[in-house]
C-alpha cells in the first residue's frame, strides 16, 4: 500500500512541474515573445522538409526583399528559401550558415554580403539586430555556441530562454494577439508561403541624386571594419573546410553619396572572397545593366519593392542555373503541390503590391494572416515582366 | 470479486499482444517496400505492401479500441485504470492535434502524446498493483515496483537521450536508434507484466 502511495504522489507532483515546464514553453512559443516577420520566416526554415531545399539564401533585408522564392521556382524550377533576418549580424551570418549545413545539405548557399559592409562592427553588438534572429533560432550547438562566445554572462540565461526576457509583455494584451496569431496560423499550417520573402509596397520618391548608373565601372577599395573582416575570413574558412557549395552576392541599392563607401568595401570584399576560390557577384554595380530602374523598382535606398525584385530574381536565379550550374533534386507529388501554393501566392502578392503602389497605399506585404488574406483578391496566373 | 477487472485485464493483454502483432508486421512491410518494394517494377508487390500496411494499421486501431475497452471495464473496480482511460484519451487527443499542424506546435502537442502514454501505463501498471494488493499475490507486487521504476527509468533516459541529440548532431542517428531501443524494452517490460496480471485473473490461478 505504501509504494502505491508514494508512486502515485511522485506522479502527481511530477505531473505538477511537466505542467508547469509545458506551459512555460506554449508562453515562451506564442505569447511571450515578440513576434515579427523576422519570426515567421526563420520559424518557416525550420518547418522545411529536410534536405528539400536546393538553395539556402542567408542574410540580411537586402536579400529577403529581392529574391521571390516562388517566382524562382516557377521560372527556374528550384526550390529556395530565405533564411534571413533584418540588420543580421556577421555572426549571425555564421550561425545561419552552420545551421544550413545541419539542417539542409543545399546545392548552393548564397550569401548577402550586407553584414560585413558596415563602416564599424557596432551592429554585432545591436541587441536587437542579434536577437531578431538569435530568439528565433530553435536550440541547437550552433545557437548554443553563439551564445556560449558571444554573449555576456548575465544575459546568457536570456537568449537560452528568451521567456526570461519577455515574460513582461503580457500586459500588452490584447493588442499582441495579431502576432500570436500570425505564429500560430504559420504552425497549424505548417508552411510559409512565402518562403521568407518581404516587401513594401511603395515607390520611392526622393530628390537625392542616385549612383547606380555610374558605380559599375567602380572598382575603388575600401577596407572593411577588421573585426568584419576577420568574422568574413572565420567564415570562408569554415565553408572551406566543410566543402560548401558557396556564392557570395551584393543585391542592387539605391546608391548616394552617403552610401558610395559601401560600393566600395563590397569591392574589397569581392577581393577577399575571390582569395577563398568563391564566387562574388557584385550586382549592386551592375544594377542598371540588370534593368533595375531607379525612379521606380527601389522602396527605399537599402530595398527594392517588387518591380524590382521580381527582375533581380530573374537574373539571380538564371545565374545560379547557368553559371552555379545548380541541378534541382526532383519533388514529389505532395513537394510539387505546395511549391504551386508558394508560386500562387507570390504572383498574387506581386498583384496585390501593384495594385497599393497604385493607389498609393503604403503598406508592408509579408507573411502574416491579414495579407494572406488580402491575396485572396488577386489573380495567381504567372507574371509577365513589363 | 473483481470480475470487471479481471475482464478488463484481459481485454489489456489482448490489445497489448495485437498491438505487438501489429507493430512487428508494419515494421516488416515497411522494410520490405523500403529495400525490396523500391527496386520491384512489380505493381503488384507495391500493392500488397500497401494492403499489409493498411492491415497493420487497422491492427493498431484495433488494439487501441481493445485497451479503452478493457480500462473502461476495469476501472468499475478499480478508480486507478480510470485514470489510465482519462490519460489514454488525451493522448488520442494530442496525437491528431499534432498531426494536423506542423512546427513547434506539432512537436509540443506531440511530448504531451508521450507523457499522457506512459501515465497512461504507469497508472494501468498501478491499478493491477492494486488489485495483486486485494489478491495478496506477492509475485504481482513486486513485479507491479519493477515494471513501475523500469518504465519511469526508460523514459527518463529517452528524453535525456533526445536532449543530448539536440547538441551532438554527429551522433544523432545512433542516439535515436538507443531512444527506440529503450523504448521496445520498456514496452516488453509493461507487456510481460500485464500478461503476468492477466494471468493472475484466470479462474484457479495458485500465485
Amino acid at each position: 500500500m505504501k509504494f502505491l502511495q508514494n508512486a502515485t504522489r511522485t506522479i502527481r507532483v511530477c505531473c505538477f512541474f511537466l505542467t508547469v515546464l509545458v506551459s512555460c514553453l506554449v508562453l515562451q512559443q506564442y505569447f511571450l515573445r515578440n513576434v515579427d516577420h523576422n519570426t515567421l520566416r526563420v520559424e518557416g526554415y525550420y518547418q522545411e522538409e529536410r534536405n528539400s531545399l536546393d538553395v539556402v539564401l542567408i542574410g540580411a533585408s537586402d536579400i529577403y526583399t529581392s529574391f521571390m522564392p516562388g517566382r524562382a521556382y516557377e521560372q527556374f524550377g528550384f526550390t529556395g528559401y530565405l533564411l534571413a533576418s533584418e540588420s543580421i549580424t556577421a555572426s549571425g551570418v555564421e550561425t545561419a550558415v552552420k545551421e544550413v549545413v545541419r539542417t539542409q545539405h543545399p546545392g548552393l548557399i548564397v550569401i548577402e554580403a550586407n553584414a560585413f559592409l558596415y563602416g564599424n562592427a557596432e551592429n554585432e553588438d545591436d541587441e536587437a539586430h542579434l536577437r531578431k534572429f538569435f530568439d528565433n533560432l530553435p536550440l541547437s550547438r550552433n545557437k548554443l555556441d553563439y551564445i556560449l562566445k558571444n554573449v555576456p554572462e548575465d544575459k546568457k540565461a536570456e537568449y537560452l530562454f528568451p521567456f526570461v526576457k519577455y515574460h513582461g509583455l503580457w500586459n500588452e494584451y490584447p493588442d499582441r494577439f495579431f502576432m500570436t496569431a500570425n505564429d500560430l496560423s504559420l504552425d497549424v499550417r505548417g508552411y510559409n508561403y512565402l518562403k521568407g520573402f518581404r516587401t513594401t509596397a511603395e515607390i520611392y520618391k526622393t530628390d537625392r541624386e542616385c549612383f547606380n548608373s555610374r558605380i559599375a565601372d567602380e572598382h575603388g577599395e575600401l577596407d572593411l571594419d577588421p573585426k568584419l573582416e576577420k568574422k568574413l575570413t572565420d567564415l570562408l574558412d569554415y565553408c572551406k573546410s566543410q566543402d560548401l557549395n558557396v556564392v557570395f552576392v551584393r543585391a542592387p541599392h539605391y546608391v548616394t553619396a552617403e552610401t558610395y563607401d559601401r560600393v566600395k568595401r563590397s569591392n574589397r570584399m569581392a577581393g577577399i572572397v575571390k582569395e577563398y576560390g568563391y564566387d562574388y557577384y557584385r550586382f549592386e554595380n551592375d544594377a542598371v545593366s540588370i534593368g533595375i530602374d531607379e525612379k521606380r523598382d527601389f522602396y527605399n535606398d537599402d530595398h527594392m519593392n517588387v518591380y524590382g525584385a521580381l527582375k533581380f530574381t530573374d537574373y539571380l536565379a538564371s545565374k545560379i542555373v547557368t553559371e552555379q550550374k545548380l541541378r534541382p533534386d526532383p519533388l514529389t507529388d505532395s513537394q510539387r503541390e505546395a511549391w504551386q501554393d508558394t508560386v500562387s501566392a507570390t504572383n498574387q502578392l506581386y498583384r496585390y503590391c501593384d495594385h497599393l503602389m497604385s493607389t498609393g497605399d503604403v503598406r508592408g506585404a509579408q507573411e502574416d494572416v491579414l495579407t494572406l488574406l488580402a491575396l485572396g483578391d488577386y489573380s495567381d496566373a504567372p507574371l509577365t515582366r513589363r | 470479486m473483481y470480475n470487471n477487472a479481471r475482464s478488463g485485464i484481459k481485454a489489456l493483454r489482448s490489445s497489448a499482444v495485437l498491438n505487438t502483432i501489429a507493430g512487428a508486421v508494419y515494421c516488416a512491410a515497411a522494410m520490405f517496400t523500403l529495400f525490396v518494394g523500391r527496386k520491384s517494377a512489380d505493381s503488384g508487390v507495391v500493392l500488397a505492401a500497401f494492403f499489409i500496411l493498411l492491415a497493420a494499421a487497422a491492427g493498431g486501431v484495433a488494439a487501441l479500441f481493445l485497451q479503452m475497452k478493457g480500462l473502461a471495464r476495469a476501472r468499475r473496480d478499480e478508480p486507478l485504470f480510470g485514470t489510465a482511460f482519462t490519460f489514454v484519451i488525451v493522448g488520442i487527443i494530442c496525437t491528431v492535434v499534432s498531426v494536423f499542424t506542423a512546427g513547434t506546435f506539432s512537436n509540443i502537442f506531440s511530448g504531451v502524446n508521450e507523457v499522457a502514454t506512459l501515465l497512461a501505463s504507469l497508472y494501468t501498471v498501478l491499478g493491477v498493483y492494486s488489485l495483486a494488493l486485494g489478491f495478496d499475490n506477492k509475485r504481482v507486487q513486486s513485479a507491479g515496483k519493477v515494471t513501475t521504476v523500469a518504465l519511469a527509468v526508460v523514459f527518463a533516459l529517452a528524453v535525456a537521450g533526445r536532449i543530448i541529440s539536440v547538441f551532438t548532431p554527429a551522433i544523432d542517428f545512433a542516439l535515436d536508434a538507443a531512444v527506440s531501443v529503450l523504448n521496445l524494452f520498456g514496452y516488453a517490460v509493461y507487456l510481460t507484466y500485464i500478461s503476468r496480471a492477466a494471468k493472475m485473473c484466470d479462474p484457479g490461478y495458485i500465485g
